[in-house]
């Protein structure tokens, strides 16, 4: 009999047992859903954003009801105009960093040229530079050379203008178009300076 | 390092202002051509040969010789631009030998080919029997005009020889031409040392069985016994201001470092130390010196200020630095140790970069040449020592003839004009 109701005690227990981690699974469990569904804050924004469109349609809508024909046309032909500036701005911006592309490539053969004829010579110290303004046809041939600032030093000067001197023609501006080659190439800078 | 700056850009108007930054030099030699103007004479070729030579030595010119040539003008106006600019040639040399009062005078002008033009006319005044010398300063004359510094080949180099029990100490010319014997002794003759101003010389000669220090002037020939000392006396140094000597005595019974005015003969001792401190160089200011000690067990180069007496390690790589001197204020060369070699180093004071410069293998009595852009210093093949060189900035090597079966401690003379 003892061992019956002993049987039937840990019965009781095992089965309180299950209730109980089934009552604690259970809760997380739907904790985790509220969680879920409480987070909230995504979906109010989007219904804001919606209630807003919605909002700025119909204050657009009470907007063009009051508004003269005429000005109507005006706003619209100024909103043209905006456009077709902004356009025209997109495409010179395209155009200028397409064009960075070419005068970098250009610019890096020129300094590879330039500094193949340069032969500096020892006088030349850290810190010391001179630079030379260089004004070159549409061949690319130099046509003129002047020293905007001296580095103090003679031999300095005299190396640097003299690998101008040798390389006569930048070849690379040939195939640039003119606008390009009117903008960046047609009277630049070189500036030597030792590192 | 490559750098194009753009430093204005408006984009409205297209409009830029470019500016390409050139930073690196070609690492190739100057291309020119010596010819004789209007002449061909004898001592005009003896000129360009020596200017040829003098200008090939440095590695910073390459000369092209007349079976190079596609045309060989007389003068500037027979130049044919084509030609040169063809054969990639900077300029045409034109010299010219003028004799005035039995003094050959040459006149030497630069021709330079891409301006199409001369730039540059000098004229070197002779004095008698002196073509080889006027030709050198020909040669540092066209070496200013190209590379901006001075050069060279006018100036002098004292050295010692040997030859079996002869000892001989000499002043040749930098290309090792010209000896005059200034010494000679059955006993050793060491550490020859210029006066700044390249009038007077000081060395340590053992004539009298003893070490002694003698100044000798150049001109009129006249030694004066600086110091004699039954103890061990060397390498005596001259201030920048030719008043004190720097030297090494063990008089007070070990090797330190010490100056003596040449005037009042009073002599400063300056290193303290149980160790070794020897071989004592000027700063070019004159305030401080560098020497070598063994102080920390192995020979290194420490900086003394001859005023404070403050001192400081200057070397801490390798387990042998010896012999240094000042390459301007903040360079000093010396003999280091790389493996099983002696070789000739360079260190930079402030960046602490340590530079080998030489390749050979027995490098000693590194000397720096009067513009700081060649070394000189003796060094062995077998059994026979001679003089190398090395030009810093074009890195190229050379050798001196080897007429002796012993030549070392060369010492550079400063500039002679």
């Amino acid at each position: 009999m003892m061992k019956w109701l002993t049987a039937l005690f840990f019965s009781i227990i095992v089965h309180i047992l299950i209730f109980l981690s089934y009552v604690l699974f259970a809760t997380e469990s739907v904790e985790k859903t509220t969680r879920k569904i409480t987070n909230v804050n995504f979906l109010d924004d989007e219904l804001q954003v919606k209630e807003e469109v919605r909002e700025r349609i119909k204050s657009q809508e009470k907007s063009v009801k009051k508004e003269d024909p005429e000005d109507l046309k005006e706003t619209k032909n100024k909103e043209i105009e905006n456009l077709q500036e902004y356009l025209k701005e997109e495409e010179m911006q395209k155009r200028v960093s397409d064009n960075a592309d070419v005068i970098e490539q250009i610019s890096y053969k020129v300094i590879k040229d330039i500094e193949a004829l340069w032969i500096r010579p020892n006088s030349a110290k850290a810190g010391m530079f001179a630079d030379f303004n260089l004004s070159i046809n549409r061949l690319g041939i130099i046509e003129n050379v002047e020293m905007k600032k001296t580095s103090g030093d003679r031999a300095f000067d005299r190396a640097a203008l003299n690998a101008i001197r040798k390389y006569r023609q930048i070849k690379y501006v040939r195939n640039l178009d003119d606008q390009t080659f009117q903008a960046y190439f047609s009277n630049f800078t070189l500036r030597f300076r030792p590192e | 390092m490559k750098r194009i700056i753009f430093l204005l850009f408006l984009a409205y108007e297209f409009k830029a202002d470019l500016v390409l930054e050139i930073t690196e030099s070609a690492s190739k030699p100057v291309k020119i051509a010596i010819l004789e103007k209007n002449s061909n004479s004898l001592s005009g070729q003896e000129i360009i040969n020596v200017i040829s030579n003098d200008l090939k030595r440095t590695g910073e010119f390459k000369v092209l010789g007349m079976d190079e040539l596609l045309s060989i003008p007389m003068n500037e106006s027979e130049v044919i631009q084509r030609d040169w600019l063809l054969l990639d040639v900077d300029s045409i040399i034109f010299v010219e030998v003028q004799n005035e009062d039995n003094n050959l005078d040459i006149a030497y002008s630069i021709f330079d080919i891409s301006y199409n033009e001369t730039e540059d006319k000098r004229r070197v005044l002779g004095l008698p029997d002196s073509l080889r010398q006027s030709s050198h300063y020909v040669s540092d004359g066209i070496y200013k005009y190209f590379y901006g510094i001075e050069g060279i080949s006018s100036t002098k180099l004292m050295y010692v020889t040997r030859n079996s029990d002869t000892h001989k100490l000499i002043i040749s010319d930098a290309d090792g031409f010209n000896e005059q014997v200034l010494l000679k002794s059955n006993n050793s003759i060491i550490s020859p040392a210029w006066s700044t101003d390249a009038k007077e010389i000081a060395y340590v000669s053992f004539e009298n069985n003893r070490a002694q220090v003698f100044t000798q002037n150049l001109a009129t020939g006249k030694r004066n016994l600086v110091l004699s000392s039954k103890s061990s006396v060397s390498s005596p140094a001259w201030s920048p201001d030719n008043k004190d000597l720097a030297f090494t005595s063990t008089k007070d019974g070990n090797s330190e470092i010490y100056t003596i005015n040449l005037k009042s003969k009073k002599i400063t001792r300056l290193t303290e130390n149980l160790a070794i401190d020897t071989e004592p160089a000027w700063s070019p200011d004159g305030k401080n010196i560098i020497f070598t000690s063994d102080r920390s067990g192995s020979p290194q180069i420490y900086e003394i200020n001859v005023r404070s007496k403050l001192k400081r390690r200057l070397t801490t790589e390798g387990n042998y630095n010896a012999r240094a001197s000042y390459l301007g204020k903040n360079e000093i060369i010396f003999v280091h140790r790389s493996n099983i070699n002696f070789n000739i180093a360079k260190l930079d004071l402030g960046s602490r970069t340590l530079e080998v410069l030489t390749s050979t293998k027995n490098d000693e009595s590194p000397c720096i040449a009067p513009n700081g852009n060649v070394i000189i210093y003796s060094t062995k093949d077998g059994n026979l020592s001679y003089l190398a060189g090395i030009n810093i900035s074009s890195k190229v090597s050379f050798k001196l003839p080897a007429l002796y079966g012993e030549l070392k401690e060369p010492a550079w003379s400063p500039f002679l004009r």
